[in-house]
């Protein structure tokens, strides 16, 4: 999907505009951000993952403090791109 | 223990560097290019095209599509290991399994190829 977004966008002046318009289809707006929602908790979690590798939030206490933050911070980040796509 | 067939070598460490290091390469790609899409509202044309086209942002997105691969081969095997087995499937466990990573291994490829062919046809 990215791919193929990424493909058109580069191709031509008309492929850039087709992906502008299809963007601006809902159902479109929503697939994309289905896989920015998925992409954005992926990260976030992946990057505690990293600090807990550095030691960084290992005890009991640390690691559910951890998970915590990680869905906070991506729900954030999943409405913002939601805002963004709107 | 599932007979663990992974494409770097016999213990796991390689494969914890590697996801590591892809992680770290993927988020940074991913971080930027966000950053830019999100400082430059009206994106004209020209001006995405000149960002892909510069030598550097092409070597970048080559280095974080060979990171993409890798970190998904390595997710995928993960996942395919721990769920797809003959512990959970019964005796068809590992030919399923097989199908599934035979089928990760094709999807990548494609990925590859048709990201390359996207970079370097530019």
């Amino acid at each position: 999907m990215l791919l193929w977004l990424l493909s058109s966008s580069l191709e031509s002046e008309s492929g850039f505009a087709d992906v502008q318009n299809w963007l601006a289809a809902p159902l479109v707006k929503v697939v994309v951000w289905g896989i920015l929602a998925g992409l954005l908790y992926h990260l976030i979690a992946g990057v505690k993952h990293l600090a807990m590798d550095m030691g960084i939030g290992e005890t009991l206490e640390g690691a559910k403090t951890g998970a915590k933050l990680v869905v906070v911070i991506s729900v954030i980040a999943i409405v913002l791109a939601g805002v963004w796509l709107w | 223990m599932v007979k663990n067939v992974t494409s770097f070598g016999r213990s796991g460490v390689s494969e914890w560097v590697v996801q590591r290091v892809s992680a770290a390469i993927l988020g940074l790609y991913f971080v930027g290019l966000l950053a830019y899409m999100l400082l430059s509202p009206e994106l004209s044309y020209a001006e995405w095209k000149a960002l892909f086209s510069a030598t550097w942002m092409r070597l970048a997105s080559i280095a974080a599509l060979l990171a993409l691969c890798a970190h998904a081969w390595i997710g995928m095997w993960t996942v395919a290991t721990d769920y797809l087995t003959e512990g959970l499937l019964g005796p068809k466990g590992t030919f399923i399994r097989f199908l599934f990573q035979a089928a990760c291994v094709l999807l990548i490829f494609v990925y590859l190829v048709w990201g390359v062919q996207i970079l370097w046809g530019l």
